[in-house]
């Protein structure tokens, strides 16, 4: 098996009936199926197309462009995004005036009736706890970087794009978190990767689409809807490569079954549905048979992926050795790579533990020593391997922390509780101005003074860089067009080469 | 081609032979084009209407503007939405050119040629109400087998189609017994249905199935997606709770056939039924099911609005087919419904007493104690038991007066009288702590600060706190909030206007721990697991008097709850008022934290006198905190007459002789009694025994309600909430108040229905109301074909799709109400038409045609479902457990798929709940099964009526990998080898497809399992393996060579499309 479909990109023929309402679409819906039909053969479904390839846009949707419809700048995406909420002013936004001020109470100016959780909105006292960390000006572009704690990432500094003005409307976590990855706070909507996958599908025929891996148990947890596909058919949703034997659920033959055997099963499997088909004529057939084929592939595919045994000392040396871990960041960060060299077009990690209410020194130092060097690493890795320009990186939480301290403030630690109003991420590679940075808070970081960055404008850049205009990427659910961005979003024309 | 083609599919989509002239008609090709690309600005929401100009209200469209009309009925040349969409000037052009709403040329000619023809309006066709249709004249009248073939055949005559034969016996039979059932059919029915030659031979086989409990399981498990059950929150921590109470209500309401009006009206308001049942009380946990965040900072208003829109669109979604959550933030873009009106829906739905925080393992509140019958028998048992004895203990005491009054005089005569209450206190069981606070060197205390003291107090010494003073008892043992507990102490304050009395709290700004405070004279009694998002706080309603000494009691029963939580003075239960209830049961008191007399970590430290204190690990009973609230003591009581001893001096009394009785012979008065021993009648010690008796079962009876399951419900908190309108949907953003009501586009609520849920409940299922009927029907259309007569089976608004056969919708939603609602009739009618019966094989021609089989030329095709595909692998297997019910249960998953995730551990059930129905796996909403999700199972987040269904590698990977499906497979063939006698293949091909399998099937079979016989004749060592996949072992006899090829092949048999498939 394994027919190779013509590689065009072809916009869907839609099932619904919205889309041939008009003569006109109907005329050009039609004609595009009974091309479909002689170009790809023996009568493949329409559903079948759509999950077997992955591969084009707008399936369901008659009002979508073909994608991308704008200059694409980056073909894929790698985020990495760090669960929990990291603190902005003790990693990347320097506010030296929180020295003078430290152990005092934040102003009432400052906070301006904003409200708090309710983890700390019962406290009696909210004194500021600077940052104890030493901060300095790096390479070319003198961005301020915590070096205690990011000395690799400070060789590097000058690929990223800071946004040190972001914000977000949740201040807990699941909603907060589920706003960044679906552009809404509750449960239902494609995360960015399934949009990802539904607007230009895939460059590979034997890998998923959309990769989700996690790093660091503990701290808050993730859940399945982050990767999901909400209201997009679930082809579309993220695949979780894990770090056991099964680096994707069920891969892996059952005990005592060889790859041989398995081979002769699905020959036997393939032969009886061809006889099912002959007489019943369904598509859906040809697909199953496709697709016990491509499951077939996969289990090849993706141990050959897993498998970083075939990778160079030099890049141990340079991701660390963590990275022959599977579980690591370190590890996730190297099968990043792999992916993208291999054209996976959305790879997100997830690190978790950045939810530092208490004992923030300890809890920072550990997770930027697990994730520092593999994070520079990957930037490195990617440039030296000309991927980086055509790879956009994103780094971030979902929210950033208070400038005041949660619970007891000591000479030595702090704690600092979940922070909408303004945090720091940093974008590289994928088209963004390297060695910049944009927005900037005020001298508590409590509050944006200028260039406001929101989840759904990062949402709208994002989508630009891959070639796709967020207003046209659209999928209609219960009676509406729905989109990543909703009904906001802008393009952040500075942040772009 | 191109030309054929267009022409096709014309016929196929207006079911009309001449494409060019034929009459619009407004709700078919017209409304589609308004709503979709100019509703936007004009159409219901009043927020974004431009130009006051409304295409969703016939009279704006079609008034004279001052010298124009927009749509001038037969006149397009005189219509300025005919010049507006043809124009060329990109400032007048409509919609706008950057709009994303442009029309194409096809639907601006339609648009001009309805004008032509007259412009005729409609009103929207769902909201109207649906006449019953008379049966259409069709041509081939043999066919139909009941009156929904006619509307089917009429459609395909309409188009030149014909229906498709009859599937085969076998394919029907497991058609409909996977449809009515969620598994197949056994080779003994097969066999049955293939001798039956009698004319109702398919409607008995029907009757059979419809009477299975099988059926009721299969059908909650669509019910099960729409309501978004769950065994866990669904936010961020994602904790467990305990809901298959509600859920083992939906199998048994299908099971007993409940009309439809009735399962309605329990699961929207069975609490507010006049004397409700706990049943229907249970059935109200629908709405109980949706997510609930536990997250500890959320503020909880934020979620109780949440919750309530949460309730409002899935209760629209599965009754009215209306999707209306755009209310919450602006009015609806296409169908009537104001913002207003959507808060006017949610005013019936937000007034229940929740939190707006979500316990973080647990039910939260509402709740109740929902013993399943067998439960509450033994419940019932144990209550007969109590009162058996307590009639004992009357006719004993009545025996014993006598006895006692001697018990009392030699009490008196000890010599140890006056220290004997402290030594042997009352209600000991339970006992931690008993600080007597006479002596702060033998009892551990220490000064913390001020200078305290003991003084003459109550009863021998007591703790002087003068306003500055702490005492530290020290670590007294760990306090869990989630446990039951009490506190008791003598109290007299001093200043009641503030203080703290005692506390055991963390310094931390979290504050865990509890507190008792004196506020503004009241007593406040507060458990804390996180201030103030973790709060259970309540303070007596009557206010304490300065001076007076009164006995306080501080029950908790653990459950995390101000409802749990009661004060009791002078040993009656106190009226409370709740402060917080925000309470998560997480902590209970850091083991490090210090009890505290007088003060705490914060707040005024307290002025008055304590004495006494009693700590319990447990709940006290009522009668309990009276005999200690007693203010005589021992010795006062036995020195005082018997006739002028009160009721309540006399129960402390007989409490301590009841529960020292051993300690009477010590006072040196029983040497007499000692002979008597052994003797027929002692009165006493058989009193002693049958009240030890009475305490044991009544402590039973707390444990077994404490063991019996809860279930979330709806509640009415007793004063209506006030509901607002809220801006822009924001939780904190109030607007005008509003109070419940229907929106105006559908008939008003009959004038003696409440204004409540019930009221609403009963509105929906009046039989007037034009969605109800159709959207349940349609849905149960779609269960069988795969697509319901309206496709968007979660929206009959106007964006949703217009019905393929609406008068077949329309004739089955007035059979359905006049049925009186009943589930299983509709079921039955429509499994037994001629349209259901078809073959599912396509032809070219119909897969040109009618690709999606909207039109029903053929029968339904499609892959079974993530349940059924497991269900029916371990039926095949002999492995299926049919019991119903219960507690949800843990199958196979690959290891540490919970903990990578999330703070939960996954603990795999064993033996036979390995093997129960998929309904009956539990569902954490964060961490899915991955088996089911894989297959495509809704996520039960939200609510979902309409069934996903792909075909991805991950799914073939599932099904040929996954656990389960292997040993399956292996037990599968222990079966065909053990019952296939001479031909197994053809025996498993017939349980797996319910047919014969061809000579060239056979064959191939055959050649199949040969080839892996070879591989593990060769290599037996991995037939071993093989046969390993999986808890259960196979028979110890077996050739494991044999059985691991036929397991294989099993393997395949489980993995062919027919057998994946609904044919």
């Amino acid at each position: 098996m394994g027919t190779r479909l013509p590689h065009v990109r072809v916009n869907m023929p839609s099932p619904d009936r919205e889309s041939m309402r008009s003569t006109h679409d109907a005329q050009v819906a039609h004609s595009r199926r009974c091309f479909l039909g002689k170009a790809a053969g023996a009568g493949l479904g329409i559903a079948a197309l759509t999950t077997l390839l992955n591969r084009t846009a707008g399936a369901e949707n008659s009002r979508m462009p073909t994608f991308p419809n704008l200059q694409q700048r980056a073909k894929r995406v790698i985020y990495l995004f760090q669960s929990g909420g990291p603190p902005q002013m003790d990693l990347f936004d320097f506010k030296p005036y929180l020295n003078k001020v430290h152990g005092q109470e934040v102003p009432e100016s400052v906070f301006n009736g904003q409200r708090l959780t309710g983890m700390t909105a019962g406290q009696s006292s909210f004194p500021v706890a600077k940052s104890i960390f030493n901060f300095e000006q790096v390479g070319g572009s003198g961005a301020w970087l915590n070096t205690d704690l990011m000395p690799h990432l400070k060789g590097v500094a000058d690929e990223l794009c800071f946004v040190k003005s972001m914000h977000t409307e949740a201040i807990n976590h699941d909603p907060a978190i589920t706003f960044f990855q679906t552009g809404f706070q509750l449960a239902g909507r494609p995360s960015v990767g399934a949009w990802l996958s539904y607007g230009l599908g895939n460059e590979n025929d034997n890998l998923p689409t959309f990769v989700a891996m996690t790093s660091n148990r503990g701290g808050q947890p993730l859940y399945d809807r982050l990767w999901g596909a909400g209201f997009l058919p679930s082809s579309h949703q993220g695949v979780l490569f894990r770090s056991g034997v099964d680096p994707v659920l069920y891969l892996n033959n059952p005990a005592g079954v060889s790859r041989a055997l398995r081979r002769k099963t699905l020959d036997d499997i393939r032969v009886l549905n061809e006889l099912r088909y002959q007489e019943y004529h369904d598509p859906e057939i040809q697909t199953r048979i496709r697709q016990y084929e491509m499951a077939f592939r996969m289990q090849s595919s993706v141990p050959e992926l897993t498998d970083v045994s075939d990778e160079s000392e030099s890049t141990f040396k340079l991701y660390g050795e963590e990275a022959r871990q599977p579980g690591t960041f370190a590890y996730n960060a190297l099968l990043a790579r792999r992916l993208s060299e291999r054209g996976v077009r959305f790879v997100q990690l997830f690190h978790r533990g950045w939810d530092t209410h208490g004992g923030l020194a300890k809890q920072l130092t550990a997770r930027c020593q697990e994730t520092d060097q593999a994070t520079a690493a990957l930037i490195i890795d990617l440039k030296q391997r000309g991927l980086l320009e055509e790879t956009l990186l994103v780094w971030g939480g979902e929210f950033g922390r208070t400038v005041y301290c949660q619970d007891r403030l000591t000479a030595d630690d702090y704690g600092r509780d979940h922070h909408p109003r303004c945090f720091t991420i940093w974008m590289a590679g994928g088209g963004v101005r390297r060695g910049f940075s944009y927005g900037a808070t005020d001298d508590y970081g409590y509050n944006i003074i200028e260039n406001p960055v929101s989840v759904h404008d990062l949402h709208a850049t994002i989508l630009h860089q891959l070639g796709i205009d967020h207003e046209k990427l659209t999928y209609k659910f219960q009676g509406r067009y729905y989109r990543l961005t909703d009904v906001h979003g802008n393009v952040v024309g500075e942040l772009l080469a | 081609m191109r030309i054929y083609c267009a022409i096709c599919l014309i016929v196929l989509l207006g079911g009309y032979s001449q494409a060019d002239e034929r009459q619009l008609e407004f709700n078919r090709d017209i409304l589609p084009i308004l709503s979709d690309k100019c509703y936007h600005c004009h159409g219901p929401d009043s927020a974004t209407r431009e130009a006051e100009l409304r295409f969703d209200v016939e009279n704006s469209a079609k008034s004279d503007r001052g010298g124009y009309v927009v749509i001038n009925p037969g006149d397009s040349e005189r219509s300025e939405l005919v010049t507006r969409i043809n124009t060329h000037d990109l400032d007048l052009v409509m919609p706008p050119d950057n709009s994303e709403r442009s029309l194409s040329a096809g639907e601006k000619e339609t648009l001009t040629r309805w004008i032509k023809q007259g412009a005729k309006w409609q009103a929207h066709w769902a909201f109207e109400a649906p006449q019953r249709p008379a049966l259409p004249q069709v041509v081939e009248k043999s066919w139909p087998n009941n009156a929904i073939d006619f509307f089917i055949l009429k459609r395909l005559e309409a188009v030149g189609l014909h229906p498709s034969r009859d599937a085969s016996s076998e394919t029907w039979l497991r058609r409909v017994t996977i449809d009515l059932t969620g598994l197949p059919p056994t080779l003994a029915e097969v066999d049955g249905f293939l001798a039956d030659e009698s004319a109702d031979a398919h409607g008995r086989v029907v009757d059979r199935l419809l009477a299975s409990p099988r059926y009721g399981e299969h059908m909650a498990v669509a019910w099960l997606d729409a309501a978004r059950y769950a065994d866990t929150d669904g936010y961020q921590n994602d904790g467990p709770r305990t809901m298959y109470r509600w859920r083992d209500w939906v199998i048994g309401a299908y099971n007993a056939n409940m009309p439809f009006d009735q399962f309605t009206i329990e699961q929207l308001a069975g609490d507010l039924l006049p004397d409700a049942t706990l049943e229907q009380k249970i059935a109200t946990g629908f709405n109980r099911n949706h997510r609930y965040n536990s997250e500890a900072g959320l503020i909880p208003e934020e979620f109780l609005l949440e919750n309530a829109v949460d309730r409002v669109d899935t209760t629209s979604t599965v009754w009215m087919g209306l999707t209306i959550g755009c209310g919450r933030c602006h009015d609806h873009k296409y169908d009537p419904l104001s913002q207003r009106e959507y808060y006017q829906l949610i005013s019936f739905f937000d007034n229940i007493s929740e939190s707006g925080r979500a316990v973080k393992f647990g039910n939260s509140e509402p709740w109740v104690i929902a013993p399943t019958a067998e439960q509450h028998a033994s419940l019932q048992q144990l209550d007969a038991q109590l009162v058996e004895c307590m009639a004992k203990q009357d006719e004993i005491r009545a025996l014993c007066t006598e006895e006692i009054r001697g018990l009392k005089q030699r009490l008196f005569m000890s010599a140890r009288l006056d220290t004997l209450e402290d030594e042997k206190p009352i209600v000991s069981r339970g006992l931690k702590h008993h600080f007597l606070l006479d002596d702060l060197k033998t009892e551990g205390i220490e000064v913390e600060a001020g200078e305290p003291l003991l003084v003459e107090g109550f009863r021998g010494k007591s703790a002087q706190l003068g306003g500055s003073d702490v005492f530290a008892l020290g670590k007294v043992g760990k306090v869990q909030t989630q446990q039951r507990c009490s506190i008791a102490f003598w109290l007299k304050p001093e200043d009641v206007e503030q203080g703290v009395i005692l506390s055991r709290q963390t310094r931390r700004t979290t504050r865990s721990g509890l507190a008792v405070e004196m506020h503004d004279g009241h007593l406040q009694f507060s458990i804390i697991e996180r201030w103030r998002s973790g709060v259970g706080s309540v303070e007596t309603r009557n206010r304490l008097k300065p001076g007076e000494w009164v006995h306080t009691t501080l029950t908790s029963d653990g459950s995390q709850s101000t409802r749990g939580m009661d004060i009791w003075i002078n040993g009656q239960r106190a009226e409370t008022n709740t402060l917080y209830n925000t309470n998560s049961n997480v902590g209970g008191t850091a083991e490090g934290s210090i009890l505290r007399l007088g003060g705490g970590v914060r707040g005024q430290k307290f002025s008055g006198q304590l004495d006494e204190l009693r700590f319990y690990e447990r709940t006290l009973l009522d009668d309990e905190i009276e005999s200690i609230a007693e203010p005589a003591s021992l010795a006062e009581i036995a020195g005082t007459a018997d006739s002028n001893l009160t009721a309540a001096m006399n129960r402390k009394l007989l409490a301590w002789l009841l529960e020292h009785s051993d300690s009477v012979s010590e006072l040196g008065v029983s040497t007499d009694r000692r002979s008597n021993r052994g003797a027929a009648l002692q009165p006493f010690p058989s009193l002693v025994e049958v009240s030890n008796q009475i305490l044991d079962l009544r402590y039973q009876r707390i444990a077994l309600l404490d063991s019996f399951p809860t279930s979330m419900v709806m509640e009415e908190w007793p004063t209506a909430k006030k509901t607002h309108v809220r801006i822009r949907g924001a939780y904190d953003q109030l607007a005008d108040r509003v109070s419940s009501d229907v929106p105006a586009a559908f008939p008003a609520m009959a004038r003696d229905l409440p204004a409540n849920r019930l009221g609403l409940a009963r509105w929906l299922v009046s039989g007037e109301h034009p969605l109800t009927a159709r959207v349940a029907v349609n849905r149960y259309w779609q269960r069988y074909f795969g697509t319901g007569l309206v496709k968007t089976a979660e929206d009959f608004g106007q964006q949703g799709e217009l019905p393929s056969h609406p008068q077949l919708l329309d004739w089955l939603a007035i059979e359905f109400v006049e049925s009186g609602w009943n589930i299983r009739a509709i079921h039955r009618l429509i499994v037994l038409s001629a349209s259901y019966r078809q073959s599912s094989q396509l032809t070219p021609e119909l897969t040109q045609r009618d690709p999606e089989n909207r039109m029903l030329a053929r029968g339904p095709r499609q892959r079974l479902s993530a349940r059924i595909l497991r269900d029916q692998a371990l039926f095949l297997a002999g492995l299926l457990t049919t019991n119903i019910g219960g507690p949800s249960v843990s199958p196979y998953q690959p290891a540490k798929l919970w903990s990578e995730m999330s703070n939960m551990t996954y603990k795999q059930s064993t033996g036979k709940d390995l093997y129960r129905r998929g309904l009956y796996t539990i569902w954490k909403r964060t961490v899915a099964p991955p088996s089911l999700a894989i297959l495509d199972a809704a996520d039960r987040e939200s609510c979902a009526v309409r069934p996903k269904r792909t075909n991805t590698p991950l799914q073939a990977l599932t099904l040929l990998n996954e656990t389960s499906f292997v040993e399956a497979a292996k037990h599968l063939a222990v079966r065909v080898l053990r019952e296939g006698e001479a031909a197994p293949i053809e025996f498993a091909f017939r349980l797996a497809t319910s047919r014969r399998p061809t000579q060239r099937e056979t064959d191939h079979l055959i050649a199949a399992r040969d080839a892996y016989l070879r591989q593990f004749r060769a290599k037996p060592e991995r037939a071993k393996q093989l046969l390993e996949t999986g808890e259960s072992p196979v028979p110890e006899d077996s050739d494991v060579a044999v059985l691991a090829a036929t397991t294989m092949l099993c393997n395949v048999l489980l993995n062919l499309d027919e057998v994946l498939t609904k044919e």
